[in-house]
């Protein structure tokens, strides 16, 4: 195990984030999406572009939507907001939930990073009207060219 | 040199107190055992090899392995150890590849934070 590189979130952790984002989207009504993952960039400082094109991915759903962008490898975390979900979540919540994230990130907390800051982000949020859970099955694993 | 002789003495000192005190337990009873004291067979050197040596070198390895399995089986995210897990998106889009090769970023101001660690 010495010298490989970190192993991928386990099933178990994997479900309390898929559990987490669901709670927020039942309970709050917010439309958050989470990302784990390095992004396939030429330079880091286009790693803000490169979310808010994940953020522009989410399509219709991306007005209203929170991103949360983690890049365990490239230590890296966004959170991109659509317009209408930044009147429920403000640009200083954000950086609360990122200033959080990071904190646990660093200390090799990945998954408990993420339950904070959703947390934080649902929290600020405050209740709302269920949202419906999106097509696709939660925790959609990316193919990518690595 | 002070310190050493007092050191040296402080030792000695703490060692025979022990060897005194526990003088008792050694001696043997000149007269012979007596008043119903009947010291029974000794203990054999297995059985004080596995009494004193085996077994609580058992019960270390036993709470050793208790305390450091779950840490081993984690999945321990190690921030200077890189990342090669493929990407996972959760509540993302049906078609995650093609909705991101198809994104418009369009004239949409767009909040949020940055951080790294």
């Amino acid at each position: 195990m010495a010298g490989s590189k970190s192993e991928g979130l386990s099933v178990a952790q994997q479900e309390r984030i898929e559990h987490a984002v669901s709670t927020c989207r039942a309970q709050n009504g917010l439309d958050v999406s989470v990302l784990v993952g390095d992004l396939v960039l030429e330079d880091l400082a286009g790693f803000r572009a490169g979310a808010e094109t994940l953020h522009a991915a989410l399509g219709e759903r991306s007005h209203s939507a929170v991103l949360l962008v983690v890049a365990p490898g490239q230590r890296r975390v966004e959170v991109v907001t659509g317009p209408a979900a930044r009147r429920r979540v403000p640009d200083r919540v954000a950086a609360l939930a990122v200033l959080s994230m990071t904190t646990a990130f660093a200390g090799g907390d990945l998954a408990g990073g993420i339950l904070d800051g959703l947390r934080q982000i649902s929290q600020a949020a405050g209740p709302g009207p269920a949202l419906e859970l999106p097509a696709a099955a939660p925790g959609t694993e990316v193919a990518t060219h690595h | 040199m002070n310190r050493v002789l007092s050191r040296a003495a402080t030792a000695g000192t703490v060692l025979m107190t022990v060897l005194v005190t526990a003088a008792p337990a050694f001696a043997e009873n000149p007269l012979g055992n007596s008043e119903g004291a009947d010291p029974g067979k000794g203990l054999g050197t297995a059985a004080a090899l596995l009494l004193y040596v085996a077994l609580p070198l058992l019960s270390l390895a036993l709470i050793a392995a208790v305390v450091l399995l779950p840490g081993v089986r984690a999945h321990r995210y190690r921030p200077a150890k890189g990342w090669n897990a493929s990407p996972v998106w959760f509540a993302g889009p049906p078609e995650p590849v093609a909705a991101v090769q198809a994104a418009e970023l369009g004239d949409v101001v767009r909040g949020g934070a940055s951080g790294g660690w």
